[in-house]
């Protein structure tokens, strides 16, 4: 091996402790990135492989009743492949050992041994017998979380008839990967799970022999799918049809993508703060290091070593660094990337996996860590490089210290000679101070980050539960009722207050632009459940025109008194023009899509009499059991939303937030200490002469110490500002980076984040100081003599 | 042609360097400091000088100059008839690279490499070298190869220097203040090692001393002050490096 090579690997061992940690670093950000795109691309391609083996439809839709007799003619729409009708009917289910109702998707199953559409896959047990009418198939979600399993029963109510159904399997779809309860915030599996039954019974049980009231299809390549819609719209208006949707509005899809799509936007945040951290470290590293080397670079030089070879062996020592953070980081991300999608997997109950790690990803660890390290090494190796031999042989230079304008101010007389130190140093190395006082910004920044996003879910969680939507159980029903349906809902014991309300589905349009929402009709009085104004405050309902959110309108471009125009795609599917009366708050994804209004003025509008969908209830806690009874056994109920359970389950999302809180606080903590701790000890060893000179003129431990620690403290207050804002920019970017349509939560950062971050910088401070206050007092006096002389 | 004394005897021959005029100004942001002022001297192959001369005299600067370290300001450094002053980094580089030993008083050995990779260090690339070993040997330190500069006296760091210097081979050998930092016995032990070498290899050699004593062992005494020389001295009785004391 050449002597410059075994040169390089004894200065790597020398300074093992460093470069063990910024190795570690660069091991922990490749194998984090190696593993999460692996995750990401093995999740997308085992989504598009279940879809296309289950056969996933392209577009659905739910109507009141069609004949079957209308399938050639649907299926003759161009651009049509192939068309799946059944049932589906939400039902109220009783089970066991259960007090709450619990809500149920009865469905249809898909034909039998014919090539159908959205197919199940059977974990366990079996498929439903021909013509049985007490089997079911039940979701896997649901089963675990409800500890169901073929030989179950429970109990439903089908149009008025309670009825004990037997679970025969247990099954996964395409279709309900994620599915909730409508106007619920998360996914409950345990409170609500999809049940597939025989169709024959199910049309017996619901009176659509020889109809549907669901259909789902799939298109041919090329086909266009809005074309599509509209004539499917067109063909099934007569029939209650409520408006067919493409993938991109099907929840368990729109959630599943969003996840996806999370996931890797997160990589794509994270990854540049590792790359960041990577840069400055090695930066720091390779400055010190070079620093230390001027003599050798002089030798180097004097015998004639070229610049490039100079410049090639220092950059050789970080690309040694780099390399080998990045195949240990490679190496260990391909290993720990199949578990964690298995784990995914599971987590999504996919019913099979497949792995897949793109040499590609490699290729970007790479580059990136490759780019990182140039960026870090750059300006010490060009240094290095550009080092004059007869410079680089005397010992450097005293740095040309000068009066700054700050000494003209009246204060700096008044100030000792250690604080005149400490202020000079900082002013003298004005790039590396900035450096610093940037890098503990970023660390500060980093830390704060993460109490943005917990501290939006917090937020958000306390608007719903505690200011929107106070209700303690929605009770939805089959079909419209009228309004004094509240008055039986009133009567039941232990029910305090009831508030009607109605929901219907709609298109809203303004110009050119065109969404599906639903019209939530409520009285203007409302005190359980009230949308928000801007402020946050309880908005009165205007009793005309409609309440739109702040998200909606600058989506649409509308402005308040502006007229939309609103098509029912419920009832008798009317087209009305409403002027936006009132601006609503955004808090949760379930907000923007939601436009109030009066009841009275919606039911006007819709001219079908004075009707209401659901009632939320208000109840005494201590007769929860009776209710509970009660709306169980009521036939015309479908679904029971219970808020004290939908609370309950945010929750735990905030939890599983708050986790990812810690660990990040840890990651940022670590920086914070790092960047602070490296920068004192390049400060001390810069000027351990000098330190040693004082000491001989009699300053003592503790004269130093104020220096090293006052130096430190006045960068880590300097960066604080910056931090913070740095913070916020960077939560913000969190939240948006990973928001989608289905969630999304406006930002909220706490004050107190920014205490924490604060009281965080300067513990680092003090105990990087305490580190090198151990080493000021190991200066050898007599040493440095001895080399001055 | 020059007709010069060299030693004892009268030789007639062009010089290695001719150096005319040569000034060095370093300008230090408002100050500029004249390190030369117009330095005219001829040096010959196989010649052995001692610089001497006060602190700030000029005398390391020439030695830079020489030794392809530092640029001229004005005034020419001619060796074998090429400018220095017109050599780019690349041939300048070059230069040092086959034709310069260095020897410096703080022995500036790498210390994570033994003396035989010190050495192997210069070996490595230049054409035609002596091995570490055989260099090593010349300065009498064999024996001492496998050892790392820390476990080595400051005498034989010195050495390794030497031996580091010369295993080029290089035509000229430059020597800024090798025993300054050595006690005398350690010192004449080095300046046996350098004076031997250059014997063997027929390098011409430039050493620098604030040190009167070492003064004999030259051809030629050159004296600096204030940026230029004030005095050649031909020595006409050279002595070994045993002879001297200090």
């Amino acid at each position: 091996m050449r002597a410059l090579n075994k040169k390089m690997l004894r200065d790597l061992w020398r300074m093992w402790g460093q470069v063990l940690a910024i190795m570690l670093v660069i091991v922990v950000g490749v194998t984090a990135f190696v593993m999460a795109l692996g995750t990401v691309d093995s999740l997308d391609i085992t989504r598009k492989a279940y879809y296309q083996r289950y056969r996933f439809a392209d577009i659905f839709l739910a109507v009141r009743r069609a004949p079957e007799t209308l399938v050639p003619r649907i299926a003759a729409i161009p651009g049509v492949q192939q068309v799946a009708t059944g049932i589906a009917h939400n039902v109220v289910l009783d089970i066991d050992g259960i007090d709450e109702p619990i809500n149920g998707l009865l469905v249809s199953s898909p034909e039998f041994g014919v090539a159908s559409l959205n197919n199940l896959h059977i974990r366990r047990g079996r498929m439903i017998r021909p013509k049985a009418t007490d089997e079911v198939v039940i979701t896997e979600p649901f089963a675990q979380a409800n500890q169901l399993a073929p030989g179950s029963s429970f109990y439903a109510t089908l149009k008025g008839q309670r009825r004990k159904l037997y679970v025969v399997g247990v099954a996964l779809s395409p279709e309900y990967i994620f599915f909730g309860v409508p106007g619920t915030l998360a996914p409950d599996d345990r409170r609500f799970g999809v049940l597939w039954m025989d169709r024959e019974a199910l049309s017996h049980a619901f009176d659509l022999d020889g109809a549907f009231n669901n259909l789902a299809l799939t298109l041919q390549p090329g086909a266009s799918e809005s074309a599509v819609l509209k004539q499917l719209d067109r063909l099934l208006l007569d029939y209650g049809g409520v408006g067919a949707y493409g993938r991109s509005d099907h929840v368990s899809h729109a959630t599943l993508s969003g996840e996806i799509d999370q996931l890797r936007s997160s990589i794509h945040i994270v990854a540049p703060i590792f790359l960041g951290v990577i840069a400055f470290l090695l930066n720091m590293l390779m400055l010190r290091y070079v620093e230390t080397e001027r003599k050798h670079i002089g030798v180097f030089k004097a015998f004639g070593y070229s610049n490039i070879q100079v410049a090639w062996h220092y950059g050789k020592f970080v690309l040694v660094i780099v390399a080998a953070g990045v195949v240990t980081g490679i190496v260990a991300g391909a290993w720990l990337g199949r578990s964690v999608t298995e784990i995914y997997a599971e987590h999504y109950h996919f019913p099979f996996l497949e792995y897949t790690l793109s040499p590609l990803v490699f290729a970007e660890a790479v580059i990136a860590y490759g780019v990182a390290g140039l960026l870090g090494a750059i300006s010490s190796v060009y240094s290095a490089a550009k080092l004059q031999p007869a410079v680089a042989m005397r010992p450097a230079a005293p740095p040309v210290y000068q009066h700054t304008r700050i000494e003209r101010l009246g204060f700096w007389f008044a100030l000792d000679q250690s604080t005149r130190m400490m202020l000079r140093h900082i002013i003298r190395w004005p790039v590396r101070s900035t450096m610093t006082l940037f890098g503990i910004a970023a660390a500060i920044a980093t830390f704060i980050a993460p109490f943005g996003i917990s501290g939006s879910v917090e937020q958000m969680i306390n608007t719903h539960f505690f200011q929107a939507e106070r209700q303690d159980l929605t009770v939805s029903f089959a079909q419209e009722r009228p309004r004094s349906s509240i008055v039986d809902l009133i009567a039941y014991p232990g029910v305090m207050q009831a508030e009607g309300f109605r929901a219907v589905l709609a298109k809203v349009r303004f110009g050119v632009k065109e969404r599906r929402i639903t019209i939530l009709g409520q009285r203007p009085g409302n005190t359980l459940t009230r949308p928000l104004d801007n402020t946050g405050q309880p908005l009165t309902l205007p009793d005309r025109g409609v309440a739109m959110s702040k998200t909606m309108a600058e989506w649409l471009g509308v402005r308040l008194g502006d007229y939309v125009t609103l098509e029912f795609l419920q009832g008798r599917r009317l087209i009305r023009t409403v002027p936006v009366t009132a601006i609503t708050a955004s808090y949760v994804g379930l907000t923007f899509f939601t436009l109030y209004m009066d009841l009275d003025n919606l039911n006007s509008l819709m001219t079908e009499g004075d009707v209401i969908t659901g009632v939320h209830l208000k109840t005494d806690p201590t007769q929860k059991l009776q209710i509970y009874k009660e709306l169980k056994e009521t036939p015309s109920i479908t679904g029971v939303i219970s808020h004290g359970a939908s609370l309950s389950t945010m929750r735990r999302l905030l939890g599983e937030t708050l986790k990812m809180t810690v660990i990040n606080g840890i990651f940022a903590a670590a920086i914070i200490f790092g960047v602070i701790y490296n920068n004192a000890r390049i400060s001390f060893v810069e000027r351990y002469n000098e330190f040693a000179a004082m000491l001989m003129v009699g300053f003592g431990n503790s004269e130093i110490y104020y220096i090293v620690l006052g130096e430190l403290t006045i960068l880590t207050l300097a960066a604080m500002p910056l931090g913070c804002i740095g913070g916020y920019i960077f939560s913000w970017v969190l939240t948006e980076g990973t928001a989608n349509e289905v969630f999304r939560i406006p930002l909220h950062l706490d004050i107190q984040a920014f205490g924490i971050a604060f009281l965080f910088a300067l513990c680092s401070v003090v105990v990087s100081s305490i580190a090198i206050l151990r080493q000021i007092a190991q200066i050898d006096i007599v040493e440095v003599l001895k080399i001055n002389e | 042609m020059t007709a010069y004394m060299i030693g004892a005897q009268a030789v007639d021959r062009s010089p290695l360097f001719a150096i005319r005029n040569l000034t060095k100004v370093y300008q230090n942001d408002a100050i500029a400091v004249h390190a030369l002022r117009g330095v005219d001297l001829d040096l010959y192959e196989g010649e052995f000088v001692v610089l001497l001369g006060p602190s700030g005299s000029g005398k390391s600067t020439l030695l830079n100059i020489l030794g392809g370290l530092d640029i001229p300001t004005g005034g020419q450094v001619l060796y074998r008839g090429v400018n220095l002053g017109d050599l780019d980094e690349r041939k300048r580089t070059a230069y040092r690279r086959e034709t310069i030993g260095y020897v410096f008083q703080f022995y500036n050995l790498i210390p994570s490499l033994t003396a035989r990779e010190n050495v192997a260090l210069v070996t490595e690339i230049v054409s035609d070298p002596l091995s570490p070993e055989a260099a090593l040997g010349m300065v009498g330190l064999a024996d001492r190869m496998n050892h790392f500069p820390s476990q080595l006296s400051g005498g034989e760091q010195q050495r390794v220097a030497v031996a580091r210097a010369i295993a080029k081979k290089p035509a000229i050998l430059l020597c800024d203040e090798p025993t300054g930092a050595l006690d005398s016995a350690t010192g004449i032990v080095v300046l046996e090692a350098i004076q031997e070498a250059s014997r063997k290899l027929n390098t011409t050699t430039v050493l620098i001393t604030h040190n009167v004593a070492i003064a004999d062992i030259a051809d030629r005494n050159i004296f600096f002050a204030n940026g230029n020389i004030s005095e050649i001295r031909i020595n006409t009785h050279r002595r070994s490096a045993q002879e001297l004391s200090w």
